[in-house]
């Protein structure tokens, strides 16, 4: 078995695994017509959770408000006791505050930088030795170690996905949003990513919210679910109750 | 990486400016560039004028031609001559009159004259036929100077309409930025007739391309060409000693081959 | 004589494009990236060039920097002459009616990367500027070649309002498209063919060799 990065164990490495919690409420408008309403109220303990739902259902714009790539019209967003976004209070965290991992959909790596370089490119206020260093860490435990020093034009679809998982966690952040990130690959690639990202998180218990259109993902890899349609919260709880609610009825999902 | 291709093809552009380092006029008390705003009519004679004087002084004479009114404004607008060489002795009384023109400086160096040229291409014979050739058909364009700025052009209307030709061949005619490129437009055949200066007809460039014919004089007030030393001029010395080049024989002579009559000095200005 | 013109040219569009891309690039990146809604105001204004004929553009321009304008006076109180017919006249006025060129690239090659890279920055907790330079700034290289070349190539080739404003002084403020144009006048057709022709075979080049270059370098990171 890969061992498990230790240059990332203390000082870094705090049990203070928090649950994300977030009410909140988006609204979009055409002139004066509203066009689409996201209401939810969530709740996410360290683990993982599923967001299931179709597209269209709202599911980016709520990771984009937690992250604070866009603002709720009024909510409030913390992990713990940390408050990253609070209407009535007049919070809001920049993202570049909120320790907020997200992983988009198009991974987002930066073309023009190496795997590593784009893996260390959070760890800007450490000297380089130590950022070299943890990069290499990360990549290695998630089984991507021997493409750092290629770009991300020239390495596959699963190796992608590893780069793009190590750049947002060897940041230590608080939680993770992980948008569809393995709707592209293969069944086997899937499996391995998911095991190391399982064996990573075991340590950490960081709040995980994982959005697939897949019963498969959800079944296997979720510990909760929550489901949204068109902008709400239709069920959150134990995977496997909420979809075999929602199977024939919805048409939800493969 | 990556600005290595971009450093290297600005590197021409780099050498250029690096190798172009401010130029100003080269003010060593041996050699100075006197700047003379001339008018386009001088556009062969102050060439000539500037070359007999160099020959003496040290100093050279840097000309930049265009309309005598484009100066004037120019000049009220602080454009940094030292002389200004007019068409038209107005816009020199105007300069003096505002403060722009040193004072005692002023002297009419020239009157001209205009003339009707047709280059040789053009079958008509303006030395016998005098007006009528620009009613001829085979003239579609008659180039005049225009005369808002260009002191020919308001000759060249003054005379025309002296004349009685004006409103006649007003479709007909293209104006000129200045009389030299009025001149231009003629030379090249782009207009078939044009009213030109005297001292264009007598160029090298142009005196054995066509033929003219003399307007008379009581057509058109005389053309009066003066010159002026500029009070923004940072050499007025030289400046003073190139216009009492032009008022000594030598350019006379200069100024005489070119067509322009030359009134006789009275008493020398003060000043000098 | 005649090719002092044209060292004056290229000395003046080496200054102005340079200065350009400092100016365009800030300008742009507020553009692209601001937000202030009445962003599109000052694009307008920055496109004005474009659209005006370069006579409008020449006589603002003597009026703002003339000898009786506030602009004009300071100039001449810290320089002792003047601002218009000057060669630093002419710089202030090309840097002017170049702008678009040189904004209008970037602004487009901002706008073009993938949002997603910048919001990827963002959450890894570089700031807006740092984000600006480590990441839109290296993808817009296209963009910035462009930008460069087109200010160069114009103000080469600037005749109107160059006219206008600075007075065809010899040495000074006549560049090598009004040289020619005084040729013609003057009847030295040779002349102006020289110097049209090297005018031509020098931004011929330039551009061509810009654009191979560009070529190489394109295809690994504008593809997404």
């Amino acid at each position: 078995m890969v061992a498990v990065d230790r240059p990332l164990t203390p000082p870094l490495l705090r049990a203070e695994s928090a649950p994300l919690t977030a009410h909140l409420r988006k609204e979009f408008r055409d002139g004066r017509a509203l066009t689409f309403a996201l209401d939810v109220a969530v709740e996410v303990p360290p683990g993982f959770t599923i967001l299931f739902g179709p597209s269209g259902a709202g599911k980016s714009t709520l990771l984009d408000c937690l992250a604070g790539l866009t603002s709720p019209g009024a909510g409030r967003i913390a992990v713990g006791e940390r408050v990253l976004f609070d209407s009535s209070a007049h919070v809001n965290l920049a993202p570049q505050k909120r320790r907020v991992a997200y992983v988009f959909q198009s991974l987002a790596l930066f073309p023009h930088l190496t795997v590593e370089e784009n893996v260390a490119y959070g760890l800007g206020h450490l000297p380089l030795a130590e950022r070299r260093a943890r990069a290499r860490g990360v990549l290695d435990s998630f089984r991507a170690g021997h493409v750092l020093a290629r770009r991300p034009g020239e390495i596959s679809g699963g190796e992608r996905q590893r780069a793009a998982l190590a750049r947002s966690l060897v940041t230590d952040p608080q939680i993770l949003l992980l948008d569809e990130p393995l709707s592209a690959l293969d069944e086997e690639l899937r499996a391995g990513i998911v095991e190391d990202l399982r064996r990573w998180n075991a340590a950490r218990q960081l709040p995980v919210v994982y959005v697939t259109h897949s019963r498969e993902e959800a079944r296997s890899l979720g510990e909760r679910l929550i489901a949204l349609d068109a902008g709400s919260v239709v069920a959150q709880g134990a995977p496997q109750d909420i979809l075999a609610r929602i199977s024939a009825r919805d048409g939800m999902g493969r | 990486m990556k600005l290595v291709p971009f450093a290297s093809s600005c590197l021409p552009f780099f050498l250029c400016a690096a190798a172009l380092t401010p130029r100003g006029p080269a003010l060593s008390p041996q050699s100075r560039e006197i700047r003379v705003a001339a008018a386009a009519d001088l556009q062969f004679a102050m060439k000539d004028l500037a070359a007999e004087y160099e020959k003496g002084a040290g100093n050279k004479v840097i000309p930049t031609f265009g309309s005598s009114g484009n100066f004037f404004s120019q000049i009220q607008n602080g454009a940094p001559f030292d002389a200004f060489f007019s068409a038209d002795v107005e816009y020199a009384r105007k300069l003096e009159a505002s403060g722009h023109a040193e004072p005692g400086t002023l002297f009419m160096y020239a009157i001209g004259r205009i003339v009707i040229w047709v280059p040789a291409g053009v079958r008509v014979d303006v030395a016998r036929n005098h007006w009528d050739v620009l009613l001829d058909p085979e003239v579609q364009r008659v180039a005049v100077a225009n005369p808002q700025h260009a002191p020919y052009g308001r000759a060249a209307v003054d005379a025309l309409k002296g004349a009685g030709l004006f409103e006649k061949l007003e479709a007909k005619i293209v104006y000129g930025e200045n009389i030299s490129q009025t001149a231009q437009f003629v030379e090249s055949g782009n207009a078939q007739a044009g009213i030109l200066s005297y001292s264009h007809a007598l160029s090298a460039p142009m005196k054995d391309k066509g033929a003219f014919w003399m307007i008379p004089q009581d057509l058109y007030p005389p053309i009066e060409q003066a010159a002026v030393v500029l009070k923004s001029s940072a050499q007025k010395d030289a400046a003073r000693a190139f216009l009492a080049f032009v008022k000594g024989p030598a350019a006379r002579a200069i100024l005489e081959r070119y067509g322009f009559t030359v009134p006789a000095v009275s008493a020398p200005p003060k000043g000098l | 004589m005649s090719f002092e013109s044209l060292l004056l040219s290229l000395r003046l569009a080496a200054i102005v494009s340079l200065l350009l891309l400092a100016i365009a690039l800030l300008l742009a990146a507020w553009l692209a990236f601001g937000r202030w809604r009445g962003r599109f105001l000052v694009e307008a204004f920055v496109a004005l060039p474009l659209v005006l004929p370069p006579t409008v553009l020449g006589f603002y321009l003597l009026v703002a920097m003339g000898p009786r304008s506030p602009l004009g006076r300071l100039w001449s109180g810290l320089f002792g002459r003047g601002l218009a017919f000057s060669f630093e006249g002419l710089v202030v006025a090309s840097l002017l009616y170049s702008l678009p060129f040189a904004v209008q690239p970037l602004v487009s090659s901002f706008r073009n990367v993938d949002p997603r890279l910048v919001q990827a920055s963002a959450l890894l907790g570089v700031s807006r500027s740092r984000t600006f330079f480590r990441i839109v700034l290296p993808l817009s290289f296209p963009g910035l070649v462009t930008a460069f070349v087109l200010s160069f190539a114009h103000t080469l080739g600037e005749f109107g309002v160059v006219l206008m404003v600075g007075g065809n002084l010899p040495g000074i403020t006549r560049t090598v498209s009004i040289a020619i144009y005084d040729s013609v006048e003057a009847m030295d057709y040779s002349g102006a063919g020289r110097l049209a022709l090297v005018l031509l075979l020098i931004s011929f080049s330039a551009l061509s060799i810009v654009y191979a270059v560009n070529r190489r370098v394109w295809s690994p990171w504008t593809a997404r």
